[in-house]
Formats: structure tokens, sequence, C-alpha cells
């Protein structure tokens, strides 16, 4: 089953081609990484799925229902609002800075959404939220606030966050790049056991070692465009595109 | 000594009517402040302008002159409010002007990651707003809006201007009456009093709320 399918996807900022005519279709089950040098709309690519940035132009499409349709002239076709948000309910996002709410316990951050989206009894949200932070090594922390604990730990309350409304897909934007790089061994743990749970995920990183390992599929952006979409081994090792092996050379 | 305790009994009454405009104020000015200031940051542009139009009279003209307005001027379009009913329109809307701004700020010093992750999540506008950026935006504001709580206890005092018996009135009547100046002690006792009240209140919350930063 085809999770995320991109086509035509075009987003500027002013002249900027942030994206520039990307396709892309991430199936269940895969684990995707983007990778490419800074400003290259990785990042935006990935917002540009789950509305964060409005599409200018392409079709964006969740589980076969399209959630953005835009023509060249920039019309936008009217979809059903509520077929919308029910396929927006499938993605998850995990964000470079967190955004843990920090008024809000670590249970609390992750109970909140179940309960006040998908109107979930408290006791089921908590029991499943415990059993999500024993799943990212924080069962101690639940009653902790964000400002108590650290970068690391942060990021996978953020991810058992995400995981609480039970996502089909897992969109990582760069998970790990505020890190200190003592913490991000623990992060990366964590998305590696949930790619070898079977997880969809598409994930923007630096990390070259970790894209290798884990992904089915590695994409390489340059100036908003894909430049090469291929296998790990392919664009690690022989990569057909002259910029994609100097990146690479440089990266590790 | 019985003179005193008689005076006070009588600024007291007046303190009654002293703090009912204070609360009148507070209960209406604050939602209407929290809503206006949602109107300012995600409604539409002409709601922004609107209300830009609003705080720009309310807060560029005297709450007096507005007392004025409400109580005496409105009779000319046929409308005549009781002195309370007008008081308590004039303070609410001069009040709402300056918490609007004070909770817009609130509101857009929140980080847009915030926004982002309830987005990510899910949650509706109102959803947002209520469980996400209105708790931290308003802890944020508690300082100035201490400042405007504190002010207000205050400019109740304007209301004997449309012949409202409010405290210090009652404590000036006596004054013309015996020429003493205790009734004053007593009534700023009385407003230094009700200010520490205040006071303590914005304490306590933010002491309360620190716990998360």
């Amino acid at each position: 089953m085809v999770i995320v399918k991109l086509s035509n996807v075009h987003k500027y900022f002013g002249d900027i081609k942030a994206v520039d005519g990307v396709d892309l279709e991430v199936k269940a089950g895969e684990v995707v990484s983007i990778i490419g040098p800074s400003g290259s709309g990785k990042s935006t690519l990935l917002r540009c799925i789950n509305q964060l940035e409005s599409v200018d132009y392409g079709r964006v499409e969740i589980e076969g229902q399209a959630v953005v349709e835009v023509d060249s002239s920039g019309k936008r076709s009217h979809l059903d609002k509520s077929e919308v948000l029910k396929a927006q309910k499938k993605l998850g996002m995990v964000f470079q800075h967190f955004n843990l709410f920090p008024h809000k316990t670590v249970l609390e951050n992750i109970i909140e959404a179940p309960m006040l989206v998908n109107k979930e009894p408290r006791k089921s949200a908590v029991e499943r939220a415990e059993k999500l932070l024993k799943q990212v090594g924080l069962a101690d922390k639940h009653n902790a606030y964000p400002s108590q604990i650290s970068g690391g730990q942060k990021q996978r309350v953020a991810i058992a966050r995400t995981l609480g409304m039970e996502p089909d897909i897992l969109l990582c934007d760069e998970p790990t790049s505020a890190l200190d790089p003592e913490l991000v061994g623990e992060v990366l743990a964590v998305l590696r056991d949930l790619a070898k749970a079977n997880m969809t995920m598409l994930v923007v990183t630096h990390e070259m070692a970790f894209a290798r390992e884990i992904s089915n599929r590695v994409i390489f952006m340059d100036q908003g465009k894909v430049l090469e979409d291929g296998s790990p081994e392919k664009i690690f090792k022989t990569p057909e595109h002259p910029r994609i092996r100097d990146f690479i050379s440089r990266m590790i | 000594m019985d003179y005193i305790l008689s005076i006070t009994g009588h600024i007291l009454e007046g303190c009654g009517l002293t703090l009912q405009i204070y609360f009148v104020t507070i209960i209406g000015a604050v939602p209407l402040a929290i809503l206006f200031a949602l109107g300012r940051t995600s409604g539409p542009k002409a709601l922004d302008r609107a209300l830009g139009i609003y705080a720009w009279i309310f807060r560029g003209t005297p709450l007096l002159l507005q007392l004025f307005f409400f109580y005496y001027g409105l009779t000319i379009f046929g409308i005549s409010l009781p002195p309370f009913g007008a008081a308590a329109l004039t303070f609410i809307l001069n009040y709402a002007a300056y918490m609007m701004e004070i909770f817009r700020s609130g509101i857009q010093s929140i980080d847009k990651g915030q926004y982002e992750a309830a987005h990510a999540l899910n949650l509706s506008y109102w959803q947002t707003m209520r469980r996400i950026i209105l708790p931290q935006a308003l802890k944020r504001t508690l300082p100035p809006s201490a400042n405007e709580a504190i002010t207000l206890v205050k400019d109740t005092a304007l209301v004997v201007v449309i012949g409202m018996g409010e405290m210090l009135r009652s404590a000036k009547e006596i004054f013309t009456r015996d020429f003493s100046i205790t009734p004053f002690v007593i009534a700023a006792i009385f407003y230094l009093l009700l200010t520490s009240v205040v006071i303590n209140v914005f304490r306590t919350l933010e002491k309360k709320l620190e716990v998360y930063d």
C-alpha cells in the first residue's frame, strides 16, 4: 500500500524554488531517508506533506486520498474537508526542535491529542502513554516537565507523543540535528527500533551512517529536486551524480 | 475610637461599590480581551484593523472622558444608562483595550513550533488556542496584567464624577462634614489593602505556574 504519494510538488519562497517538481512514493513498511545539502528543500518537502507549508503546485495523496491538489494556475481543488482531516491523521511528525508543550508534563504531552482529538478516555490514554514511555525508555519521567529533561529525552518524548496518535507513517524532520553529539545515539536507537518494528518512516537527516543502516531507500535532494532515489548501497557506493559523490565524501 | 469605627463603617459601604465595579470589570474585560487578542492575531485583516482603531480610541482618550461619554453623551442618541451600567460598560471597554494588547503580545511571543506540533497532532484551531497557546501566553502576561489589575483598583474612584458613592466619595463626604483627614487615611488604608490582595493573588499565580520553566 502506498502511504504517501507526491506528484510534481512545487513550493516557492518568493523567487526561490524550495521544492521544484518532486515525485515521491512511500509504501507501507518502507524507511526512506532524505539527504542532501542544507537549503536543498528536504525539510520543506516533508512539511508540504502535512500542510505545514502550503503547496504552490502539485498533488499530495495520503493512502489514496488527495489532501492537496493545486493546478498550474494556482487553483486549489475543493476536497472533502473531513476526508482530508481523516487522511492527515495518518501522519505523525517529529520535529528538529521537539516542540513539546512546556506547560504540560511528559505524560500530559502524550495524552493531550488522543483525548482531545480522538476523545479517548483518560484512563486508556494514560495506559497507552505509559506503554509508549516504556518503549522509548522514559517510564520514570512521566511527571517531569520538558524543561527538566535532556534534549535526547525530549525528542524521545516527542516520538512517543507522535506515536500516541497511532500514525501510519512517521515524518522525521532532522530529529537529531538540535542535539548534543552524545545524545544523538539514544534518539537514533529509538528510531531504529521503530524501523525494525516495521514502522513506515520518511526521515530527513544528516546522519549518514544512520540513513545507510536503517533505510530501504535513500533520496538525494539538491536545489529542490530529487537527484537520485535508490537503495542505500547504490547512493552511498555508486551514485550516478558527481554532486552526490562530493556530498557523501564530505559527510563521511 | 468610636469616631474612627463609625466613619470606617461609612467608608466600607463605599468600598462595596468599589468592589462591585472591580469584579464586573475583570469578569467582563478579561474574556473580551482574550477574544479580541485572538481576533487580532488570527482573524481577518479587517478585524485586526478595526480592533486596532478600538484600542487607539480607548487607550488614547482619558478614562474620565469615556465615563462622561457613556453616561451623559449617549443620552443624545436617546440611550440613557444607569450610573452603574455606564461605569461598567466604560471600564470593561477601556480595560479590554489594554488587556487585548497585553494578551496579543503574549500570544505572539509563543514559538511557532508550538502551533506546528499542535497542527501535526491534528488539534483544531480552538483546541490549539485553548489548550496549548493561551495557557502559555497568559502565564507570560501575568506581570503586565498585574499592573492593570492594580491600576483598576484606583481607577474605580473615577465613578464619583457620575454621581456614584464609592469609597473615595464616602471619605470625602466625611471630610466635608467633620473637616478631618482621618477618613482619607482610612480610605488610603483600604486601597492599600485591596491592592495588596491583588498583588498577592498574582504573586501566588506566578509561583504556581513557575513549575514548568
